[in-house]
């Protein structure tokens, strides 16, 4: 179920409506309000704050109002142009308009198609403190608002959701709260026309009608500048205006328009009433529409953001802070997870080293056992082949040797000929045979070769036998 | 930056608990003990050497089995006397097989106590005279069909001039029986 706040913020006071939504039919939850008595922005939060704990009312969805007095409405033609340079003129024509510097201010705007080419502009501009003030206020409460609406169009949001077949287009609306007087048109497409100023007083502290009077005279002169074929012909009385004596009279006889026109804004009759609300809180049709805004059923499309203060940007960094501390938390978090994880694979090994320890130290044991008897064996072998390396040495030598070579001296130590020396006819041919033998072509040539009294050729050749050709 | 009072609070809970945190990892069991770091890959290796290991445990059974049956064998070619006894033996032998091959002996020198294999002793005996190749060649041929195992460590020949005679040295060993 959806609820909204709608909080009307006047000079005087204030006055808060909750709305829930139940199906499409919006119904008041609840209805209070208050006077200042101050005008510090934080003591006025922490008042918001205890008024709304006390009446249970919801701190979220909250759409407060911005005084119209204090900001300049405009209502402008313009060209048609893209939404960014539309803005930028807006801007320009604002700058142009308010008494704040450039950057003191914030402002909104909504266009409007007309017949021709060009396009109509509603704007609103705040001075930024204003706007500033009124969400330390609410931040002190605790109330949770993102944008602020002029006050003004809270209450056109109420008549236009509940006076759909209203036809009596362009209307006048005149508000009396306690400290501030608005007047505005209200045609088919927006404001045409606002006026807001505080109250006039005569001498005895009393509302000047007379005053109101001339406003209203100077405001039928313009209107009938602005609008030569559709003057208005009926007016609305909100606040404290409907309980002015003679003010019915008054106010039709300057408007320019018949006395029986001139009425009482409609009560909320067609809310879900309860007998046990008090309805009569100046500001509750501003604040109802508010109400309306916050549950998404009408867009008056004007809506003010509070400026990227400080606070804001300080807040900001708070996040972004803790973002980063949430991400070292992970991280931290990840190196913990993943150092108890080797913890306990460390000790599973471990206890997969000591359940197989015996086994293992016992196939080692077999293993070096194996390694000694293969040495062993590897001995024997090689014992038996010395045995037989001169017996090979000579079968081989008289295999590949050419005719008439004869061996004078031989010293084999194992498998090492230390010397070897003989005669042959050739020795080029003989090399050629001993190169060309795998057991004996790592024997190297020692001295000279020389001639004997024969004509041989006498060699002395030494070197390893080689283990290549099937003899070992 | 100017924070609420709310959010001062919850970066104060941020900060304490990160403190809990380290105090608990690195206070009592994050940091790894001297020597501790790195371990776990020895011991990965260790577990997959010792799985590999029991898995092959058959076949080095089976093989060591194979090898405590084949050196016994090879052992039988050994004189299974002390290496005194075996001496008089392998002297005997080389006498008789000297005189079979027509091998003059000028000369028998002893050798004991030669490196040799553990539980063996190692003798030697080497021998010097004169002889034909056909007569060397045939004693060489004899010792490889001796019921022990007589292996020939060193050959000196040398061809004498206007004879057909051999000078020889040959230097024979085998392996006994290592006194207890």
């Amino acid at each position: 179920m959806k609820k909204a706040v709608g909080l009307d913020i006047r000079k005087d006071g204030w006055t808060a409506v909750e709305l829930k939504l139940t199906g499409k039919k919006p119904e008041i939850v609840a209805v209070t309000g208050g006077e200042w008595d101050t005008t510090d922005p934080v003591s006025r939060g922490k008042l918001l704050n205890r008024a709304f704990a006390g009446y249970g009312i919801s701190k979220r969805n909250i759409v407060p109002s911005l005084p119209s007095e204090a900001g300049h409405w405009e209502r402008r033609t313009f060209p048609p142009l893209p939404l960014s340079s539309l803005q930028a003129a807006v801007r320009t024509d604002l700058e142009a308009q308010v008494p704040w510097p450039e950057k003191k201010f914030v402002f909104s705007f909504r266009e409007w198609k007309t017949e021709g080419e060009k396009i109509e502009v509603e704007s609103f501009a705040c001075p930024k403190q204003v706007v500033d003030d009124r969400f330390l206020m609410l931040k002190t409460a605790s109330l949770k608002s993102s944008y602020f609406l002029p006050r003004v169009y809270g209450i056109v949001n109420y008549f236009l959701f509940y006076h759909r077949d209203f036809s009596s287009f362009p209307a006048f609306f005149i508000e009396l709260t306690p400290l501030a007087t608005e007047i505005f048109l209200l045609g088919r497409q927006g404001i045409i026309h606002l006026r807001s100023f505080p109250n006039p007083l005569n001498s005895e502290g009393v509302y000047d009608l007379k005053a109101l009077a001339g406003e209203l005279k100077l405001t039928r002169f313009l209107l009938r500048k602005i609008l030569p074929e559709e003057y208005p012909k009926r007016c609305y009385l909100l606040g404290l205006a409907g309980l002015q004596k003679d003010s019915l009279a008054l106010i039709a006889g300057h408007l320019g328009i018949a006395e029986e026109q001139v009425g009482i804004f409609p009560q909320p009759e067609s809310f879900s009433r309860r007998h046990d609300m008090d309805y009569d809180y100046p500001g509750f049709f501003s604040a109802a529409g508010l109400a309306l805004e916050g549950l998404g059923l009408v867009r008056s499309g004007l809506s003010l953001s509070p400026s990227p203060s400080g606070k804001t940007v300080g807040k900001s960094i708070f996040w972004a802070s803790g973002l980063l501390v949430a991400g070292l938390l992970f991280a931290l978090g990840g190196v913990i997870l993943r150092h108890d994880r080797l913890r306990k694979e460390e000790a599973f090994l471990h206890d997969r080293l000591q359940e197989n320890q015996e086994e293992t130290a016992e196939i080692r044991q077999l293993l070096n056992e194996q390694q000694a008897l293969e040495e062993k064996l590897a001995y024997y072998s090689g014992l038996q082949k010395k045995q037989l390396v001169i017996l090979d040495f000579l079968a081989e030598w008289e295999r590949v040797v050419p005719m008439h070579t004869i061996i004078t001296a031989l010293v084999l130590d194992g498998k090492q000929v230390s010397r070897l020396s003989g005669y042959t006819p050739s020795f080029t041919v003989l090399y050629q045979a001993i190169l060309n033998s795998p057991y004996l072509k790592n024997l190297e040539v020692k001295e000279g070769i020389t001639v004997n009294q024969e004509g041989m050729e006498v060699f002395h050749l030494s070197g390893p036998l080689g283990g290549e050709n099937g003899f070992d | 930056m100017a924070l609420t009072k709310k959010d001062r609070w919850l970066l104060i809970i941020i900060l304490l608990s990160l403190l809990i945190l380290a105090w608990r990892f690195w206070g009592t069991n994050f940091i790894p003990a001297p020597g501790e770091t790195g371990t776990i890959d020895e011991l990965r290796q260790k577990v997959y050497l010792d799985r590999r290991l029991l898995a092959q445990s058959e076949k080095i059974k089976d093989k060591t089995r194979q090898l405590h049956q084949a050196v016994p064998k090879w052992e039988t070619l050994f004189y299974q006397v002390p290496p005194e006894d075996a001496m008089i033996d392998l002297v005997t032998t080389m006498d008789s097989l000297t005189g079979k091959s027509g091998l003059s002996i000028r000369e028998k020198q002893l050798h004991w106590n030669m490196p040799g294999p553990e539980g063996w002793s190692k003798i030697g005996v080497t021998l010097s005279g004169r002889a034909g190749f056909q007569q060397l060649t045939g004693f060489l041929n004899e010792l490889s069909n001796l019921e022990r195992l007589v292996t020939v460590e060193k050959v000196q020949i040398q061809a004498e001039q206007h004879t057909n005679l051999l000078s020889y040295h040959l230097t024979l060993s085998a392996l006994a029986k290592k006194a207890d």
